[in-house]
């Protein structure tokens, strides 16, 4: 009796004792960290640097990156979220954020934000209503140039060898007929490249409300505060988007096969095989800066539709959240607290170490330090816009120093859907948007590069959205939406 | 009483190194077939991360009614079992006349090229399927356009815009993915067959074509039997890879290539819904299930002794 007592006592001394030196040591915080081309072998380098910022601070605590290929990001992630392993992630590439509020697999922020993440509120201002959902905010939405235009970018050596002014391209008429130019002079390439399942452009001004598909949208137009939900598929954006396609097909701008595609537009320029795509940034600098980069040959960016608009789903395609089942919420929001307001911080996980992996040049911005390029370095140098907060980064080469500064004003300056902040909960309607997502897959990529015969399909693509229930989405989002707009 | 208790304690330890063998695939069978059955219980819930799968609330039954929202359900219904119906009889069929051919080549070294080359389809994935096939029916570089039907003058055809072909195509895609590993089973069975069967046919006088009707086929039976009911216990899967990757995923030939697995992973690849994708499965493997059992009381009915159970 004696005995076992004293072996309790023992234990609880020890336990004590533990709990003691635990609560000197630091709280560790995972943060999952994705990979692309670039492994990242400076990983342990890098978080050791981040760690001793952090010790300095003094916050009592300390990183730990979870490294995840770029193929499975999703599927890891998602175990991961079933068992708490990481504490912070970007739910890029993931199901929508109301979708992972309603499954309970992210936590709400509400109170830890106001705690301590106002580093996190005073960055983002009202584009932090994008991450809630029915009311409640669900994570912090990375800083970027939130609004999106329809662009069309070009080579530019065919350009400037037809005399093609990119200034004098600002719809689908005048891009139709420089197009016609090009074709005549190179009858073997390919205008207008598409992606894997035949896809060749995101719809622009209009506010999808949240869901991946416009099922059911605002259309945007400058000045209108309208927020009546309306079928896109039935509008006259679309419609007019036919007429061109049928055009664009029987002019022979697409691809041969374009239904086969494997890989994304943008590969198919940077291959030589096409000579130009769709794709959305906010303006056209912006546009030709990163594809530029990425697509090694030199490029115009033509903006098709009049306005840049930023609409939630814009804002939180990229949205910082913190797993319902961790442990270390709250260290988790102090750490994101300090990415989005601490510039060293920041720029050692955007850039990684400078004089090891980046150095900064007499223009203000960064280069690679000598004898390193995007492959050989250990710290990938393009995922800086996987981050928190890129804007208070130094930015690469050939950018301007004052590009993110660019950014920041537009995301003031640009228009914005009079339904910014609201995000559709899908919940309710779960049933009808896994059919019309399946009825979206079977018509419209075939619609838009008018493969089979367009008027024929078009009217079973309606009737077939009908059955699925796209009218049962649209009503509900217009109840979410008016509940919304009477706070 | 007390020596038949005392022969079976003998007889089990006596046997012991077997039982103890025995212990790895009993274990590998509890953990991948009977603790995933704890699951079942997802096809009814509405699943929260937060909350785990044993506390996640009821949701009767709220996670099927997506499967049949579409006006698709049938046809995605008659898809999966059509085609899975076509892939057992004719796999069936082509399987025992291969075994049967394969069993008739006299010489050894023959007999194993055939073997081995037969098998290879079986050993490619459906991935690098899809780009034979699109190497074959490609509008712009596929093989039989451009070098079959326009040398003859014929015009080219767009395979991957119209869905009558797929039917012909898919099944023909599979027939020549399986017939090798299926026809090896039928193989082994015949070359188990005792030789004096034949032996005693041949000194009566039997054609290689009697032989076969009255010896191989009936000896074959009960193989048959076991593999059709085994197939047919899985007639509401479909092979992800054949329906989904050889047509790449193109919507024109929805109409014919979409099953309940295809149908199930594009409805909830934007929402990872859990439930709804557990639903599905619980449909697939009850129906599969209730199927067997039936197919069995049939055989039982006819003949006895053949019923698997």
């Amino acid at each position: 009796m004696k005995r076992s007592l004293a072996l309790l006592l023992t234990l609880v001394l020890l336990c004590t004792g533990i709990s003691f030196a635990s609560a000197q040591e630091p709280e560790k915080v995972q943060v999952a960290y994705m990979l692309t081309m670039n492994p990242a072998e400076g990983r342990q380098e890098v978080q050791d640097a981040v760690n001793e910022l952090l010790a300095k601070k003094n916050l009592g605590i300390q990183v730990e990156f979870v490294c995840i290929d770029f193929a499975s990001w999703a599927t890891q992630i998602n175990l991961m979220l079933t068992d708490g392993t990481i504490d912070l992630f970007n739910a890029c590439f993931m199901p929508s954020l109301s979708v992972l509020a309603d499954n309970g697999s992210i936590a709400p922020m509400d109170d830890l934000f106001n705690k301590y993440g106002q580093g996190i509120l005073s960055t983002l201002g009202d584009y932090i209503n994008c991450a809630k959902v029915d009311g409640v905010l669900y994570g912090a939405p990375k800083v970027n140039a939130f609004s999106s235009a329809l662009m069309f970018v070009m080579r530019k050596d065919i350009a400037d060898e037809l005399g093609i002014d990119p200034e004098t391209i600002t719809d689908f008429a005048t891009l139709t007929e420089s197009l016609k130019k090009v074709k005549a002079a190179y009858p073997d390439m390919t205008m207008i490249a598409n992606g894997n399942t035949g896809s060749y452009m995101s719809f622009s001004d209009i506010d999808f409300l949240g869901t991946e598909d416009p099922l059911g949208c605002l259309l945007l137009n400058n000045g209108s505060t309208d927020l009546t939900v309306q079928n896109y598929y039935t509008s006259d954006s679309f419609k007019n988007l036919l007429t061109y396609s049928k055009q664009w097909a029987t002019e022979g701008f697409f691809m041969k096969d374009p239904l086969n595609a494997q890989d994304g537009s943008m590969a198919y320029i940077s291959n030589g095989q096409a000579f130009g795509g769709f794709i959305s940034y906010s303006d056209e600098a912006t546009a030709v800066s990163v594809q530029e980069k990425s697509l090694g040959k030199e490029i115009y960016a033509c903006q098709i539709t009049t306005t840049p608009w930023a609409t939630s789903n814009n804002v939180a395609g990229m949205t910082w959240c913190v797993p319902s089942l961790s442990t270390h919420k709250e260290a988790a929001v102090k750490l994101l607290n300090e990415l989005y307001t601490d510039a060293d911080l920041a720029n050692l996980v955007c850039n990684g170490i400078e004089g090891i992996h980046y150095k900064v040049t007499d223009q203000g911005n960064i280069t690679f330090v000598d004898g390193l390029d995007p492959m050989s370095t250990t710290w990938p140098s393009g995922m800086g816009t996987f981050w928190p907060n890129i804007c208070i980064t130094y930015p690469w080469q050939p950018d301007p120093a004052n590009i993110y500064d660019v950014w920041l004003a537009s995301n003031d300056t640009c228009a914005k859907s009079p339904a910014l902040g609201f995000t559709f909960n899908s919940a309710d309607v779960a049933d009808q948007v896994s059919a019309c997502a399946t009825v979206v897959d079977k018509y419209v990529s075939a619609l838009l590069l008018n493969v089979g015969d367009q008027d024929s399909l078009y009217a079973s693509f309606l009737s077939d959205l009908d059955t699925a229930g796209i009218n049962d989405i649209i009503a509900a989002k217009q109840t979410q939406l008016n509940a919304w707009a009477a706070k | 009483m007390q020596s038949k208790n005392k022969s079976l304690h003998h007889q089990i330890l006596k046997h012991m190194p077997l039982y103890f063998m025995m212990i790895p695939g009993l274990a590998y069978m509890f953990i991948n077939n009977y603790m995933p059955l704890a699951g079942l219980q997802l096809a009814f819930k509405k699943f929260k991360y937060a909350l785990g799968i044993w506390q996640s609330p009821w949701s009767g039954l709220k996670n099927f009614t997506y499967l049949f929202k579409t006006g698709d359900a049938w046809l995605i219904i008659r898809n999966t079992i059509g085609y899975n119906l076509v892939f057992i009889i004719l796999g069936t069929l082509f399987a025992i006349i291969v075994a049967i051919l394969l069993n008739e080549v006299q010489k050894k070294k023959a007999q194993q090229t055939y073997q081995t080359v037969i098998l290879l389809p079986h050993l490619i994935s459906y991935v690098i399927v899809s780009y034979i096939v699109y190497a074959l029916l490609g509008e712009s570089n596929g093989m039989i356009n451009n070098s079959i039907l326009k040398p003859l003058g014929m015009n080219a055809i767009p395979w991957y815009t119209e869905a009558k072909y797929w039917p012909y195509i898919l099944s023909s895609i599979q027939l020549w993915k399986t017939f090798g590993y299926s026809s090896i089973i039928y193989f082994a069975t015949i070359l188990g067959i005792d030789r004096s069967y034949y032996e005693a046919a041949v000194v009566d006088g039997a054609s290689v074509w009697k032989q076969i009707t009255c010896i191989t086929l009936p000896m074959l039976k009960p193989v048959i039997i076991t593999l059709t009911l085994l197939s047919i216990g899985r007639i509401f899967y479909s092979d992800f890879g054949l329906f989904y990757q050889v047509p790449m995923n193109t919507g024109l030939l929805y109409n014919v290539t979409n099953t309940i697995d295809t149908y199930v992973y594009r409805g909830l690849l934007e929402t990872n819904d859990v439930g709804r994708a557990s639903a599905a499965g619980f449909i697939q493997s009850v129906l599969g299930f209730l199927l067997v059992l039936g197919t069995n009381a049939a055989v039982r009915v006819v003949e006895k002794e053949q019923a698997l159970f």
